[in-house]
């Protein structure tokens, strides 16, 4: 047989592991692509069983990617391969962010935690605000969710928010909502203890 | 080859590491193995006594030659031992007192002509005085002619198992046993479709010696925990196979018992090298700094496990006091390097139990919260369950650790349930904050015989569960006492005192069925509620 290069093999893996998560990141963005991942080393279903006697049942899929390469064009031009590699991350990205999405929906029905149907409205926003757990910071400020969304969804959401805050009636009602949420928030923490 | 690699380790084995596979081969043979000896000079030159297919009983006293021969020199060396093993009458439970026994003297080399005629005029000697003693022979060749009766089971003939294997029989030995690849290869042997009932003893027996053969350079080297580890693997692997087979008990148990003996000799050696220096350094170097409390934390785990396992009676007193010696002089050094150092302190804190040192057993589970719960809180790596501690500390030092979520575990739910089963209510107040928001992780296989296997892929399902916002004492006390047994496998019912070692092996297996039902087994053993 011919020889390997193992050690040009390793580290050239490693650099595409780099490369990989780097454009993955680019890709995802900086909050979707810093989302923490947990390996799984066993197992092909994730079940969770919530206190309210809920439970939520999603499967494990693999991410990745195929990679078709024109040899006798890579031999000319090795510079190639980056690109080749490129389509490949982005493949994976593309999986990922599918994978996100996909689990993301499933737990929002299963939660019965869907809103709207319409168009996006600032009554969409109050309403999707209203069915969430929301925290406090130190200063007692709300530490309010972000959207994820496509740039033109994005576009009405951030009109809609807009028309949240500017329109009285739409910002009284926010503002009512975010000091009931602090109240649950507050009550439900200070019975985070264990009692007799 | 396979003659060339059993010769190998034949020729380079010593009487204390061929005598377990020895006795495999005997069991291959339809012997029934009564007892093997812990070299303790009770024995009267009988390391191994056995019954064979007619029921009479046979002694084996097991020498090991650096040369080729066992030479004249050797043989007079050995006469007064072996005069003992013919002369000396059997008295073992197992055999009616009075009955008369077979002798054998075993070696891992061919024999000098001189000392073949040697025996057989001892031999005739004894018949011209009318005296039924003998003295019978297994030199290398019958040794060789056993191992290689079982070598279709026993050398795997997957290329990739195959190359594994020797990857074991190559490595230095000082190290850890690739744990996963270890009973990948044993499970090879053992789990195969459709096996008669011949083949599957005949496949117990060719486990048991392949794992001594992979085990070679670690016995060689005394590395005590390599050994363990791997013959806990065989131990498991022996019940997956009981379990897929439902092979009854009376069918797997002297192999089981075998590899017990093997597993409790050998944690009593590390004992042993423990007590007889200060320290717990392996070699010389600024790294073992770095390592020093993680292997502290081994050591007084696994021997906490030997204080589990053996008998609390006036014979074994010295050991407890023993391994209390070693846990009061390292403990200070008990570490969690993350969530795989589980098992040690939970043998730590049963050990303390058997004692009836509940005060230093409730400081142990104190202090384990204490430390898994601010470890999940730093920033640093913390490693799973399914990772091993040398791994570990090598991913924390490559830079290249990855980032979990911090509020994710597999060990912290069963440790904290075993808390409320103590009733140490004020360790779990004072992280209540933290464990209310903790994802409590618990892996299911798919089928009950997956349970034995390292790792099982892409099958099964990751049960998550939550601790409420507001949690009862009382509530969690009850839920403490209630134990699904059929999330116990039968064989481990059966076994409840292997769990310890179980929990140290196979971290990822431990869960909290599994540690309440162990916790429920030694309260009864002690008799207490």
């Amino acid at each position: 047989m011919l020889p390997v290069f193992e050690k040009s093999r390793a580290v050239l893996n490693k650099s595409f592991e780099r490369f990989s998560k780097q454009q993955k990141q680019n890709f995802l963005g900086p909050l979707l692509g810093n989302i923490a991942e947990v390996r799984n080393w066993e197992g092909s279903v994730l079940k969770s069983d919530y206190q309210d006697k809920t439970s939520f049942t999603t499967k494990i899929l693999p991410i990745g990617g195929k990679l078709s390469i024109d040899i006798e064009e890579t031999l000319k031009n090795p510079a190639l391969v980056f690109q080749y590699l490129q389509q490949l991350a982005a493949q994976a990205a593309h999986q990922q962010l599918q994978l996100i999405i996909g689990t993301v929906h499933d737990l929002t029905i299963s939660r019965n935690q869907v809103v709207g149907g319409g168009p996006i409205t600032a009554e969409t926003i109050i309403a999707a605000y209203r069915r969430l757990e929301i925290d406090f910071d130190g200063d007692d400020k709300p530490i309010l969710q972000s959207f994820v969304a496509d740039p033109e969804t994005s576009a009405k959401i951030e009109a809609a928010v807009r028309d949240m805050m500017e329109t009285p009636k739409y910002r009284e009602a926010f503002e009512q909502l975010i000091e009931e949420k602090r109240k649950v928030f507050h009550d439900r923490e200070n019975n985070r203890k264990l009692v007799d | 080859m396979t003659e060339r690699i059993i010769e190998n380790w034949l020729t380079k084995a010593t009487e204390r590491t061929y005598q377990l596979p020895f006795c495999y081969m005997l069991t291959g043979q339809g012997h029934v193995v009564l007892h093997l000896t812990r070299h303790c000079g009770m024995e009267h030159g009988k390391d191994v006594i056995s019954l064979d297919q007619s029921g009479t009983p046979c002694c084996f006293q097991l020498k090991s030659v650096s040369t080729p021969r066992y030479s004249l020199k050797d043989w007079d060396k050995d006469i007064n031992q072996l005069y003992k093993l013919i002369i000396t009458p059997l008295t073992h439970p197992g055999v009616k007192p009075g009955t008369r026994h077979r002798s054998f003297l075993v070696v891992n080399a061919d024999i000098d002509e001189e000392v073949s005629h040697a025996i057989h005029r001892l031999n005739e000697d004894w018949q011209l005085q009318g005296l039924h003693h003998r003295l019978e022979v297994f030199s290398k060749s019958n040794l060789l002619t056993m191992a290689l009766a079982i070598k279709d089971q026993l050398i795997p003939t997957e290329a990739s198992d195959f190359r594994s294997l020797l990857n074991f029989i190559l490595e230095e030995g000082n190290g850890f046993i690739d744990k996963a690849e270890f009973a990948r290869i044993l499970q090879n042997v053992l789990i195969v479709d459709e096996p008669s009932k011949r083949d599957l003893e005949r496949r117990v027996s060719s486990a048991a010696v392949l794992c001594a053969l992979a085990l070679q350079q670690y016995s060689n080297k005394d590395n005590h925990i390599a050994i363990v580890e791997g013959w806990t693997i065989y131990v498991m692997q022996l019940l997956g196979a009981a379990h897929t087979y439902q092979i009854s008990p009376n069918k797997y148990l002297s192999a089981l018992k075998l590899a017990i003996d093997i597993i409790m000799q050998t944690l009593e050696n590390l004992l042993d090298e423990v007590l007889s220096g200060d320290r717990l350094f392996a070699e010389q170097g600024f790294h073992e700094f770095f390592v020093y409390r993680t292997r502290a934390t081994l050591v007084c785990g696994l021997l906490a496990g030997l204080g589990l396992i053996i008998p609390d009676d006036d014979n074994t007193k010295g050991i407890h006091d023993q391994i209390a010696e070693v846990l009061e002089r390292h403990q200070q050094h008990i570490y969690y390097w993350g969530e795989g150092a589980v098992g040690y302190h939970l043998a730590i804190c049963w050990f303390r139990i058997k004692q009836q040192d509940l005060d230093l057993a409730n400081q142990m589970i104190q202090s384990s919260i204490d430390e898994i719960v601010v470890s999940m809180g730093h920033p640093s790596y913390l490693s799973s369950v399914y990772e091993g501690p040398d791994q570990t500390i090598a991913l924390q030092f490559s830079g290249e650790a990855p980032q979990g979520f911090q509020t994710d575990s597999y060990i912290l739910g069963p440790i904290v349930e075993l808390a409320a089963r103590l009733d140490q209510r004020a360790v779990v107040a004072k992280h209540w904050d933290f464990l209310s928001r903790c994802h409590f992780h618990r892996y299911h296989p798919e089928n009950p015989q997956d349970f034995y296997n390292w790792n099982n892929g892409h099958n099964g399902t990751i049960q998550t569960t939550f601790f409420p916002v507001t949690g009862s004492w009382q509530q969690m006390k009850e839920a403490a006492f209630l134990i699904k047994s059929e999330n116990v496998p039968i064989e481990l019912q059966r076994h409840q005192n292997l769990l310890p070692l179980l929990f140290m092996v196979y971290p990822h297996r431990l869960n909290r069925d599994l540690v309440l039902f162990y916790h429920n087994h030694l309260n009864k053993d002690l008799k207490r509620p």
